[in-house]
């Protein structure tokens, strides 16, 4: 019985250094070019969905492909809140100019939300592969 | 020209709401369609994304399973990773970053992309 509560805590403490090292990866890469984080946390808990099914402990990962990229995005939402107190530091971001585009981006992302339950799970995979492709060329373009 | 941003807005927020992301489509949008400056179209893609994301974590919180401990652990290292990924983008020549890791996505997606395609024909066959 200690035995089986010593692995526990162990690999709640693999779990835990796993999250931080992702932690790491995904800020800095958003840091070093202003995006992209999203999409490396989310091909890293796909990773680690894989890797490592079945680790017990106090830190689970999420199993549920949906709940990956809901938990994705619960993390780039602070990372941006972060980035935009910089932008808004440097006088480069402007709530007045934005305002009659804040209704469509909240509509948008409710149903968006609705939406990642509704869709059938092939198409949700499609549409982020083909988004990431996108990212891709986009990024390539502008720099 | 308004609602035409308005629509494009809603659909990239709700591909953003999804949390697969919005692969910068507003700021290519914006530049390409709208002539609005680099600068200024990356700060409204913040705003929006910022809007998006929050807007759909009402949705998420009710329906998913936040794993709450995780988003803190990653967070305690992501924050002030980004800090330093920040700074060091100062030093690195400008866009090679974005260059490399836009070729990285395109190999991870392009593949992932016709293996899904396959799979797809194969479950009709």
């Amino acid at each position: 019985m200690s035995t089986s509560w010593a692995a526990r805590d162990r690999y709640s403490l693999l779990s835990m250094a796993f999250f931080l090292v992702i932690g790491a990866l995904t800020g800095f890469i958003n840091g070093l070019l202003g995006a992209g984080g999203g999409i490396v946390l989310i091909y890293l808990l796909r990773y680690a969905k894989k890797r490592f099914p079945h680790i017990p402990g106090r830190v689970n990962y999420p199993t549920d492909s949906r709940d990956v990229f809901a938990n994705a995005l619960a993390v780039t939402l602070p990372l941006s809140l972060f980035s935009a107190t910089q932008y808004a530091a440097a006088g480069r971001l402007s709530l007045s100019a934005f305002s009659p585009l804040i209704l469509p981006s909240l509509l948008g992302g409710v149903v968006g939300g609705w939406l990642l339950d509704r869709l059938k799970l092939p198409f949700v995979r499609t549409l982020f592969s083909l988004l990431v492709l996108i990212s891709g060329i986009f990024m390539i373009l502008r720099s | 020209m308004i609602w035409i941003d308005i629509i494009f807005t809603f659909l990239f927020a709700a591909l953003a709401g999804m949390g697969i992301g919005s692969g910068g489509l507003l700021v290519l949008y914006l530049t390409l369609f709208r002539n609005t400056p680099q600068l200024s179209a990356q700060g409204f893609n913040l705003l929006f994304f910022l809007f998006a994301s929050a807007a759909s974590m009402i949705v998420h919180l009710k329906r998913r399973h936040i794993h709450l401990l995780a988003v803190i652990l990653i967070l305690i290292a992501g924050l002030p990773a980004a800090y330093l990924g920040t700074r060091t983008a100062l030093f690195l020549p400008e866009g090679l970053g974005s260059k490399l890791f836009g070729l990285f996505l395109i190999a991870v997606g392009l593949p992932r992309l016709l293996s899904l395609n396959k799979e797809k024909t194969r479950q009709k066959s």
